[in-house]
């Protein structure tokens, strides 16, 4: 398993991007996040994925895409949360229907949905929030969730 | 699921209800909880400033009760008038900003608020769903203590004056009625000012924020538009004529098994009355001014996203403890331990120097919800925090400790204190 330090040596910033897509969907489809977000890219490269990061004026999302171009995970960092939809895309609507079939949820803070394609957390108070979803069955081998960050 | 037995519990359920009622000084219920400072004061509510809190789960409507969710009643009026209607079972959110009201929960037309002459909308991101409604005005009253604030923008969520919004322009689970959002509606008392950019103007950018503002010419047509400062939700506390700086949650203890029902105060102003002094035994720990992020320190691992939230039912934390198991179930992310454990955490200023000792106790999920599932206030309960940088310490922390919090200002810092 890659350590974060490894991963770090083996990291290779550029500021020129590669297309992106959402979760679940193909990195040479469309650049639709960044476009849609109009924030700037980052890319980084691992042995075995990397990493596509936008940066907002208060947020920092990224996207994990796998050498064979697929998009594994999502995370986002800062102000508030990104439009869900856009970055889960074709797994928007499987969270929203196993976020409902968990019942009702009453803590407005976290959220934990777990079904056996989809992972999605989230978290925060007003100003500052955290979020993260990866597809199990689409994450590279020997990868650590910890990586997603 | 949880079940509801409740006959064979009634003894247990009369014995440990109402741990505070509002009387002072409580000495709390002790226990497994947190530690209780040596000498916790409750004031009674009453005028001028202190309201009285409750945590009953919402029972009575609930389909699943909502364990450790803290409720005022207050009342709303059409601006400058009489008319008006008390609302109970408002959560008490130091998590949020602004006050949120269920539209079903409301029976008096509140007028719109406008921008460009079309009434505004919002939709507010919360880390687990998405609040769509339209924006009115209203004079608010506490009730109890008399605090009033005139022309407060008040979010009415599923008001059908606002229509029924896309997922483009409000994602994630939506939580638009009473059933779904756990209360009539939500009083957010967190550390800042307005609900959106308190500095200035809050522009629609949509990819980065949890509040944002529509324009609606008709239900149908909502786009998204920049709103001034003015037009943005405030923290209701700020428009208050005095005690409008901050507030003070007062809890009594829990015990380790929990209670029923907890009954306490929430005093509003810091330092603006002998009710809410920060004394030398208070500490003040100020945040991050843009992210109200506090710094945490537990089992040798750091936490620099953390935070004081009266509207997490839990204290959530990435650790090695064990998560209850099953499904999709209102204890899905909860640690459930064999034993109940002991978490001695640090929580300090990322800003100044100050820090506090911050200590709980961990115990098993399903073992408090199973004995006792008519209970709804829990001083044990924790999860997994779904940031591994965070220590969200809610609810469960606040049972026993009279915790502040400062409300930004010209002059101010936001802040936490204990």
């Amino acid at each position: 398993m890659l350590t974060r330090s490894v991963i770090y040596s083996l990291l290779m910033v550029v500021t020129a991007a590669p297309a992106l897509a959402a979760l679940g969907g193909d990195v040479t489809s469309v650049e639709a996040d960044r476009v849609r977000m109009k924030g700037a890219l980052h890319t980084t490269y691992t042995a075995n994925y990397t990493v596509h990061e936008i940066q907002l004026a208060k947020l920092v999302l990224h996207e994990y895409v796998s050498l064979s171009g697929q998009v594994f995970a999502v995370s986002w960092r800062g102000d508030g949360i990104p439009d869900l939809q856009q970055v889960l895309g074709s797994y928007y609507a499987p969270f929203r229907q196993a976020a409902a079939a968990g019942g009702p949820h009453y803590n407005h803070h976290q959220l934990s949905v777990n079904s056996n394609d989809l992972v999605v957390v989230s978290s925060g108070h007003i100003h500052g929030y955290f979020g993260r979803a990866w597809v199990p069955g689409l994450l590279p081998q020997a990868f650590s969730l910890d990586e997603i960050n | 699921m949880r079940k509801y037995l409740v006959l064979i519990l009634i003894p247990a359920l009369v014995l440990t209800a109402c741990g505070g009622g509002g009387s002072s000084s409580s000495s709390g219920g002790g226990g497994g909880g947190v530690t209780p400072p040596p000498t916790q004061t409750i004031t009674p509510p009453g005028a001028p400033n202190v309201e009285r809190i409750y945590v009953d789960g919402f029972s009575q409507t609930l389909s699943t009760p909502a364990v450790n969710t803290p409720y005022v009643t207050l009342q709303v009026c059409l601006p400058s008038t009489s008319t008006c209607q008390t609302i109970d079972h408002i959560e008490v959110d130091t998590g949020s900003v602004g006050l949120r009201i269920i539209s079903s929960a409301l029976t008096i037309a509140l007028p719109a608020v406008t921008a460009g002459g079309n009434p505004l909308a919002e939709c507010l991101q919360f880390a687990d769903g998405s609040s769509w409604g339209s924006v009115n005005s209203a004079d608010v009253t506490m009730p109890i203590s008399g605090e009033k604030a005139a022309a407060v923008n008040v979010q009415v969520i599923g008001a059908a004056s606002a229509g029924t919004v896309t997922s483009a322009e409000c994602s994630g689970p939506p939580e638009n009625t009473v059933q779904t959002f756990g209360a009539n509606g939500i009083l957010g008392i967190g550390p800042f000012a307005t609900d959106c950019d308190s500095a200035g103007p809050c522009s629609p950018n949509v990819n980065a924020q949890a509040a944002n503002y529509f324009e609606c010419p008709s239900p149908s047509t909502c786009t998204a538009t920049t709103v001034t400062l003015a037009q943005q939700l405030q923290n209701v506390v700020t428009m208050f004529a005095t005690d409008n700086n901050g507030s003070i949650i007062e809890l009594p203890a829990v015990a380790s098994s929990g209670a029923a029902t907890v009954t306490g105060s929430l005093v509003f102003g810091i330092n603006t009355q002998t009710d809410n002094t920060l004394s030398a035994s208070v500490t003040e720990l100020q945040t991050n001014s843009l992210s109200g992020y506090l710094s945490a320190q537990l089992n040798g691992k750091s936490y620099p996203d953390s935070y004081l939230d009266s509207g997490s039912n839990g204290n959530f934390f990435t650790d090695s403890l064990t998560v209850c198991p099953g499904g999709p179930t209102p204890t899905t992310g909860f640690y459930c331990p064999s034993s109940t454990v002991t978490e001695n955490a640090t929580l300090s200023s990322t800003v100044g120097n100050g820090s506090l000792a911050a200590t709980f106790s961990v115990a098993n999920a399903d073992t408090l919800f199973n004995n006792n599932p008519t209970f709804t206030a829990f001083s044990n309960l924790a999860g997994t925090n779904a940031d591994p940088k965070s220590l969200d310490l809610g609810l469960p922390f606040f049972f026993g400790v009279n915790i502040y919090t400062g409300i930004e200002s010209n002059s101010s810092q936001p802040f936490f204190a204990y």
